[in-house]
């Protein structure tokens, strides 16, 4: 009796032994099987070299959303181009300007103009009459500060290549120092910028001026036009 | 496998020969277009301009277009000048102004506002007719460009801006001028079946 209840015994722990082997040796196998390399359908089905071809295809349609970005880049531009006044003739401008872009969307200007009075009809006058009625040839200096808000993204195709451009539209306040006019001004504009490589643009510009002026003893609110091109380096060079 | 049996060949033909190079198509189409913005003088003082222009396209580029606008003509200066000399030297008055103008639209873009894609086109112009007052002589010539946005496929909103050069006279002195005239519109374009 003894002797059968020692091979019961001996049965049972040899059991238990061999149930704990297989126990610990499935979370080996769990695990052996989960470092091993999980073949995907592609893998299992299809050649490599097929496979290859579309992980490349797959990489391809990834977009990017912009290839040019603002957001925290120094712009600094130059621009010449005509300007058109109101109560006086037509002439040239030229003008510089420094933008922080906050966003790619929103940007901070700080723009300076020089352009002169060109009034032609008034010297007419004045060699006819043999009179001096004012200064026809007055500088005006511009100091603007403008905030731009940019919606507007987009490709052109231009010749054979892709070109990235952006639409802007600002609006600010400056001040104006002239013989004509000493005082304030508001500034309501448009414009483009044609972005070739990661650092340089061309920049289109067209702006409106409101500030009051005064010739031969009357003052008027005049809208002064002025329509740019310039060139824009942005800092730092890379995205 | 020849490369004249390889179905994914044929995918991708069928796949270009369905999917247009572009979404608004103006080839044999006339354009309708009502207009108004800034007039800026370059003797005369500045004003606002109104009018509209009637157009059409032979191919996707290139097409002429009629335009009519009407600004007002005013000398802001003419009253000092005329109190200083005693005499007032312009008479202001309506101007109107008839152009003829080839329209050139070489390039397509696509821009992202807001959520969107819009679609548009640069075009540039340039052309000759008459401004009608007074104080102008002789043909007037105009050129510069527009921006057609494509809001929907039979509407564009266009976005222009033109030099306007004209010979005029005011207080006896005869000069070639440049107007600046910036405007904004909506055209609406119509299938001619052809």
């Amino acid at each position: 009796m003894r002797g059968w209840c020692v091979l019961g015994l001996v049965i049972a722990a040899t059991a238990n032994a061999r149930a704990d082997d297989v126990a610990s040796v499935r979370p080996a196998v769990q695990v052996a099987k989960a470092d091993a390399p999980q073949l995907r359908t592609t893998q299992q089905c299809i050649d490599q070299e097929i496979a290859d071809r579309l992980a490349i295809k797959r990489k391809r349609r990834g977009a990017v959303d912009r290839l040019f970005v603002k957001q925290g880049r120094h712009e600094l531009s130059i621009a010449g181009g005509y300007y058109a006044s109101d109560l006086l003739s037509g002439t040239y401008v030229a003008s510089g300007s420094y933008t922080y872009h906050m966003t790619d969307e929103t940007a901070v200007e700080f723009s300076g103009a020089y352009t002169h009075a060109n009034a032609d009809l008034i010297r007419a006058l004045e060699d006819k009459r043999g009179v001096v009625l004012a200064e026809t040839y007055a500088r005006m200096l511009f100091a603007e500060s403008l905030l731009a808000w940019s919606p507007v993204y987009g490709k052109l195709r231009l010749g054979g290549s892709i070109v990235h451009f952006d639409l802007h539209a600002d609006i600010g306040v400056g001040v104006i120092d002239s013989k004509t006019s000493r005082g304030a001004s508001g500034v309501l504009g448009f414009g483009m910028r044609l972005f070739l490589g990661n650092a340089v643009a061309i920049r289109i510009d067209a702006r409106n001026r409101t500030f009051r002026q005064e010739l031969l003893d009357e003052r008027f609110l005049v809208n002064d036009s002025a329509i740019t091109a310039g060139l824009s380096l942005f800092l730092p060079f890379r995205n | 496998m020849p490369r004249s049996d390889d179905p994914r060949r044929a995918r991708r033909r069928a796949r270009t020969a369905r999917r247009p190079e572009r979404d608004f198509a103006k080839n044999k189409k006339v354009v309708v277009v009502g207009r108004g913005g800034l007039y800026s003088g370059d003797l005369t003082s500045s004003s606002w301009i109104a009018g509209g222009s009637v157009g059409f396209f032979f191919t996707e580029d290139l097409g002429i277009e009629a335009s009519f606008d009407v600004t007002p003509l005013t000398l802001d200066l003419d009253a000092p000048i005329a109190k200083f000399f005693d005499d007032s030297r312009f008479e202001p008055g309506t101007a109107y102004v008839g152009l003829a103008n080839v329209v050139w639209s070489p390039i397509h873009a696509k821009l992202k506002m807001g959520g969107g894609i819009v679609h548009a086109d640069f075009m540039v112009f340039a052309g000759g007719g008459r401004m009608f007052h007074d104080a102008v002589q002789g043909l007037a010539f105009d050129a510069g460009f527009a921006l057609d946005l494509f809001v929907t496929r039979w509407l564009t909103v266009r976005l222009d801006m033109r030099d306007l050069m004209a010979i005029q006279e005011i207080a006896g002195e005869t000069h070639y001028t440049n107007n600046i005239v910036s405007t904004l519109g909506l055209a609406v374009w119509i299938p001619t079946g052809l």
